[in-house]
């Protein structure tokens, strides 16, 4: 039970901060949609100094196993090195590896309240009048992350440099081995992908930027007034391309019902534009064209590794099921095209 | 007479969706037995059909292989996929079409990196030939759930 977990949070909270006294956790939600992740809002209570305070917080702890296996010091670096940016995101608070405290690691952030992620208010009032003011804001923020110096940020110390023309191919040989590791069945169109990808390399990375890894509508936080307040789930945070962020975030699977508004936003022309005028970088056709199937692989690749989760149960959190099957098939329906458009 | 089993999944499926789903207190629960409704509503859109597309599919890929023997100029590779293209489903239980299916998908791909090696008009024409089919095997395992709408 999650509740199970609150007395433990209690206890590490107590040990993490001698100054709050009178510690308490009297609520903790678990928040659905993440698969890497087990996510949980809380509230803490104590008194600091004989003054009650509360704080309301963000808890992510590894899953037994995880959908995409990376290191969650990986998150914790990109949101703190972003917190002083224009880029908005979450206070990063703590990062705790000793799993005696709650079993697994898992790493705290402020909770930034009175927002949603689900993409599919969008089409909903009060959110659907509000489209076109997230979605400049998207991209803009997009556009902001790509204009970033990762040295500046510290983040070179944390993430791997490759040089501007191997990003690509470190992404596809990444995302091939997942694909090799976790395939329940042959994947033919897949395949081809990858083959049609390493046939024609695209052009080296403009810069070298930071790639968020999963920027895309559901993994930002917007207000009742549109206003973007906090980008999230950065564990797949890595320097490369910077249009690999583009592309990933016009992947159609993540559309809604027109793949012409990115995201269920604005038109995908004037998120380009948006883009191109905020990062001070082109999305080059080629090179956006070439990142664009590479996110399909990337995807399935995703897609497949929560299917073999699923089908060996080592996680049956039916999310594995949402992404394993109904979103799989919902990235093979687009392949034929986009390997048609790109011979 | 007993009820059909699409007919049992989605009036299951219904009923937990509309009735369970809103009285359940917690968000996270109510979003992950909604997912597990979608499941049910795929696997009632994939119980009648799902016999007949793997074997229609099987059937597809075996006179692909078929017409490929002639083009294909690998001894190795012409005689596995005739091999293939001769060889019969072992049954119709899913697990064995799924299983022959699989053996068959993995020759694709196998052919398909053969003909990429070629600039020949006839293996130009097959690798389109063996898209075509690949597409239509993405129309075949189309699910409908009302999760991205």
């Amino acid at each position: 039970m999650v509740e199970s977990l609150a007395p433990r949070i209690a206890a590490w909270l107590s040990a993490r901060m001698p100054g709050w006294s009178n510690l308490s956790v009297p609520e903790i939600h678990r928040i659905s949609g993440g698969a890497s992740r087990e996510t949980y809002r809380i509230r803490v209570c104590f008194e600091e100094s004989g003054t009650p305070a509360e704080r309301r917080l963000i808890l992510r702890r590894d899953p037994p196993t995880s959908l995409i296996e990376t290191e969650r010091g990986v998150e914790f670096a990109a949101i703190a090195a972003f917190h002083d940016t224009n880029v908005p995101v979450p206070r990063a608070l703590w990062l705790e590896d000793e799993t005696a405290w709650l079993d697994r690691p898992f790493c705290v952030m402020e909770e930034i309240t009175g927002c949603q992620t689900d993409a599919a208010l969008l089409g909903v009032s009060p959110y659907v009048e509000l489209r076109e003011h997230i979605g400049r804001q998207k991209w803009t923020i997009l556009g902001t992350i790509a204009a970033q110096d990762p040295q500046a940020l510290g983040l070179t110390a944390h993430l791997q440099v490759p040089a501007l023309d191997r990003c690509w191919r470190r992404e596809l040989d990444y995302w091939e081995g997942v694909l090799d590791e976790d395939q329940l069945e042959p994947e033919p169109l897949t395949r081809a992908a990858i083959r049609r990808l390493r046939r024609r390399p695209p052009p080296p990375a403009q810069k070298l930027g930071v790639v968020h890894g999963d920027y895309r509508t559901g993994n930002f936080l917007f207000d009742p007034t549109g206003a973007i307040k906090g980008i999230l789930d950065w564990e797949m945070c890595h320097l490369g391309d910077p249009v690999e962020d583009l592309a990933w975030a016009f992947n159609p699977v993540f559309a809604g019902p027109d793949p012409g508004y990115p995201g269920r936003l604005i038109a995908r022309a004037d998120a380009i534009a948006i883009w191109e005028r905020t990062s001070g970088l082109r999305a080059d056709p080629e090179a956006l064209a070439w990142w664009e199937l590479f996110s399909a692989v990337k995807g399935n690749a995703i897609w497949i590794s929560a299917a073999r989760e699923y089908a060996e149960g080592r996680n049956r959190d039916p999310i594995q099921i949402a992404a394993g099957w109904f979103v799989k098939d919902l990235q093979d329906r687009f392949l034929p095209a986009q390997l048609e458009a790109m011979p | 007479m007993k009820p059909d089993v699409p007919a049992v999944l989605e009036t299951i499926a219904t009923t937990l969706l509309t009735e369970i789903v809103p009285a359940l207190p917690k968000e996270y629960d109510q979003k992950n037995l909604m997912l597990m409704t979608f499941a049910l509503f795929a696997a009632k859109g994939e119980w009648d059909g799902a016999a007949a597309w793997r074997v229609e599919e099987n059937t597809a890929l075996r006179a692909l292989f078929q017409r490929a023997t002639a083009v294909v100029g690998d001894p190795d590779l012409a005689g596995r996929l005739r091999e293939a293209a001769d060889a019969p489903d072992s049954g119709l239980r899913i697990s064995a079409l799924d299983a022959e299916n699989a053996r068959l998908r993995a020759l694709v791909i196998e052919l398909q990196q053969h003909l990429e090696t070629r600039a020949d008009g006839a293996a130009a024409d097959l690798a389109r030939e063996v898209m075509v089919e690949l597409a239509r095997g993405v129309d075949r395992r189309r699910i409908d759930v009302p999760i991205f709408g």
